[in-house]
């Protein structure tokens, strides 16, 4: 299997061990994009897709390549015309998504997902709560994670 | 009386019999698909070209479905399937409500995508 479904597969794994509810955990699934579609989607639904901008190939030496590996976690809720509610909330899954993912401050490692061939995970804070997702009745927040491989 | 709009249908002209299949979850839709008589096929208008540019470049269309001919069960909604009198198989890329009358909804307006 590729490594890039590994890493998918790997990072939602992880995301739902957080067990992170609003009205009942949420679940967690990868697609192929971030998308919200009465009935087949959950009122609150957490995404892991690798990014529109795909892998990207790093050429280091003698043949041997790093691949980084755009992923995002994006979390989408019903805003229900509601700008103040569940924001708390919010912010905790963000610290909590950002720190299963960052290096252990005293150790210095990575936590690598335990996938092989993977050697470095970065995370960068996306988009917290899309102003144009809030418009169309969504709060919406992404969490994005910069993944290299070795293949 | 208040008023009723549930048999509008019946005044326009060359209606066409639909199946639709609503969609279940990824990859799946319902089997066999609803047959839904007396819709009517319309061309797409200025505002819905307004609204999504993009659909200049490939074939959409617009369907009405009237509630009384989709059942009580049925609500369309986003990503479903309606396979014209032709068979192709148009997806819905948005859900209009009309024709609001005391009992609600009476008639759909779906902008649809041909399936690729």
């Amino acid at each position: 299997m590729a490594l890039a479904q590994d890493i998918l597969t790997a990072v939602a794994s992880k995301v739902a061990g957080l067990g992170i509810s609003l009205d009942g955990p949420l679940p967690v699934v990868t697609r192929k994009g971030v998308k919200k579609e009465p009935v087949v989607d959950q009122g609150n639904q957490v995404t892991v897709c690798l990014e529109e901008e795909g892998d990207q190939v790093e050429y280091i030496a003698f043949g041997n390549v790093s691949v980084k590996y755009p992923v995002s976690v994006t979390i989408l809720t019903p805003n229900a015309r509601d700008w103040a509610s569940n924001l708390p909330t919010y912010l905790g899954w963000r610290q909590q998504i950002r720190a299963l993912f960052q290096p252990p401050a005293l150790t210095g490692q990575n936590p690598m997902l335990g996938v092989l061939g993977v050697w470095d995970v970065r995370v960068e804070p996306d988009t917290f709560l899309d102003r144009d997702a809030m418009a169309q009745n969504y709060d919406k927040m992404s969490i994005k994670l910069t993944i290299r491989g070795t293949s | 009386m208040s008023l009723n709009l549930s048999n509008d249908w019946q005044v326009i002209d060359d209606l066409q019999t639909v199946t639709y299949s609503a969609k279940v979850s990824e990859g799946t839709y319902t089997n066999p698909p609803a047959t839904v008589p007396s819709c009517y096929w319309e061309e797409l208008t200025e505002l819905d070209y307004r609204i999504r540019p993009d659909l200049l470049a490939q074939q959409a269309r617009a369907v009405h479905l009237w509630s009384a001919k989709l059942g009580p069960n049925l609500v369309p909604k986003l990503s479903d399937k309606v396979t014209d009198g032709a068979g192709l198989a148009w997806y819905v890329t948005r859900v209009e409500y009309l024709d609001l009358d005391a009992t609600g909804v009476q008639r759909y307006r779906l902008t649809l995508t041909l399936g690729n």
